[in-house]
């Protein structure tokens, strides 16, 4: 890891452009039954979203979708959750740190479908905003693949001089047909 | 809020109809309660506990309260998008930062102001300012969209949707 | 961040009605983005205890101002027990 560099020097060093389009493996972020109705019924009262095509086989079969389909990004939210059989993230959490925020205890697959660590001393990282792009939605039994890629890295310099990079992660959500059903792209500020 | 039968019965917007500068009918969310926040939580199981204690929240993060989750607004926003579009156009894409934070008792009022209308392959195209104000009118999303509405008596938008190769800029 | 508690008295605050009507709405006790009054206590003698967290103890002072109170005194927290949990102020 490199040292802090002087206020003239650069942030995007040659290592941190290396890692420009730099591809994640392709996993699988739904379990093995695909999208299923109640985990879909829990999710749209949460964003309180009553529409039938979510819910009515009948009327759903009647629109452009043929059928029942998902809330828009739903399925991104899907690799999320833990899968059956680990461990309980939550007790694990609080037996590594009492003082644990919740989310301390969850793995995420031993660095399956992960990006290598942006190669820079910034560390603070804050949200610089999303973008999601919309192909189709998903249906009832559809497994849902996620693959992740650094689609840019730009340095900005602030008010004070101070560098800081944005580093945008496209990840890219295909279904069983590798049909594209979703890109998110999000934005983060490291300084 | 809107019904399940409203949504049922929607009646499509043409691009036809729509000129630059109009606002779609907001779509107004709350008071938000720490039940809500709670309930989203469950649902994608984020554990964070900034979301649902409230102790933990302020004495150990230094925040006003729980506060409503990003991942949560992420998803307010195309639902709303796809309800404008519905039946048959479609939500093509949107873009937004996460400003103020959202707390119990906040209302959310989700808006879309149409900046730009175009055609392209058959299609009507219309750019959108974007956001959810806050009950005292501080924005706490501000974005931009462009979604797809049908032009009367021309082609049906395709699903799955394809975006015209000019309009992809990556 | 600091958290400070301010003892005084606030007229009207007494009545519940005023009292959510001070109190309710975010933006009468969220100062700015760093700065809360998270808590306010109407007691029975008649005085009133706020609690505030921010980064200084200066946006406390004007808000308490602006309500309408006078203050007894302004103290800063060192920690706090809530329902088991213990928090140090750093």
């Amino acid at each position: 890891m490199s040292q802090s560099p002087s206020s003239g020097e650069s942030a995007l060093t040659p290592a941190v452009k290396g890692v420009i389009g730099v591809q994640a493996e392709r996993i699988e972020a739904s379990f093995q039954w695909g999208i299923e109705r109640e985990g879909l019924r829990i999710f749209t009262q949460a964003i309180m979203d009553p529409d039938p095509r979510y819910w009515d086989d009948n009327f759903a079969k009647t629109t452009k979708f043929g059928g029942i389909i998902t809330p828009p990004i739903y399925c991104t939210y899907i690799g999320r959750r833990t899968r059956p059989g680990d461990d309980d993230p939550v007790t694990r959490a609080f037996a590594e740190n009492p003082h644990s925020d919740g989310i301390g205890g969850i793995r995420t697959g031993e660095g399956k479908g992960k990006l290598p660590l942006v190669p820079t001393h910034l560390k603070r990282i804050l949200n610089a905003g999303n973008e999601i792009e919309l192909r189709q939605y998903p249906k009832l039994g559809d497994r849902i693949f996620s693959q992740a890629k650094y689609a840019d890295i730009k340095e900005r310099v602030g008010k004070d001089g101070s560098r800081m990079l944005i580093v945008t992660t496209e990840t890219i959500y295909t279904n069983q047909n590798d049909e594209v059903l979703c890109i998110l792209r999000a934005s983060q500020i490291r300084r | 809020m809107t019904t399940a039968q409203e949504l049922k019965e929607k009646k499509q917007t043409y691009y036809d109809d729509i000129a630059v500068g109009h606002q779609f009918s907001p779509l107004v969310i709350g008071p938000l309660t720490p039940t809500h926040l709670f309930r989203w939580s469950a649902a994608i199981e984020n554990w964070h506990r900034i979301h649902y204690d409230q102790s933990f929240a302020i004495y150990h993060e230094g925040l006003p309260n729980i506060l409503g989750q990003g991942s949560w607004k992420q998803s307010i926003l195309p639902r709303y998008l796809k309800d404008i579009c519905l039946p048959d156009g479609w939500p093509w894409k949107v873009s937004f930062q996460h400003r103020a934070m959202i707390v119990p008792g906040d209302t959310l009022t989700v808006w879309a102001a149409v900046t730009k209308k175009y055609e392209e392959e058959g299609l009507g195209f219309l750019d959108l300012d974007v956001g959810m104000r806050l009950q005292y009118d501080t924005e706490t999303c501000p974005g931009k969209a462009t979604i797809v509405l049908p032009i009367r008596k021309g082609k049906a938008i395709p699903y799955p949707f394809v975006p015209p190769k000019k309009l992809v800029s990556r | 961040m600091g958290r400070w508690i301010a003892i005084g008295k606030a007229p009207g605050w007494d009545d519940l009605e005023r009292f959510s009507v001070e109190m309710k709405d975010t933006s009468q006790w969220r100062i700015d983005p760093k700065s809360t009054v998270t808590s306010v206590y109407a007691l029975g003698d008649g005085r009133m205890i706020a609690e505030f967290h921010g980064p200084a103890s200066t946006e406390f002072e004007e808000w308490l101002k602006k309500k309408g109170w006078s203050v007894e005194s302004l103290t800063p927290i060192r920690h706090i027990a809530k329902s088991g949990e213990i928090w140090k102020v750093t």
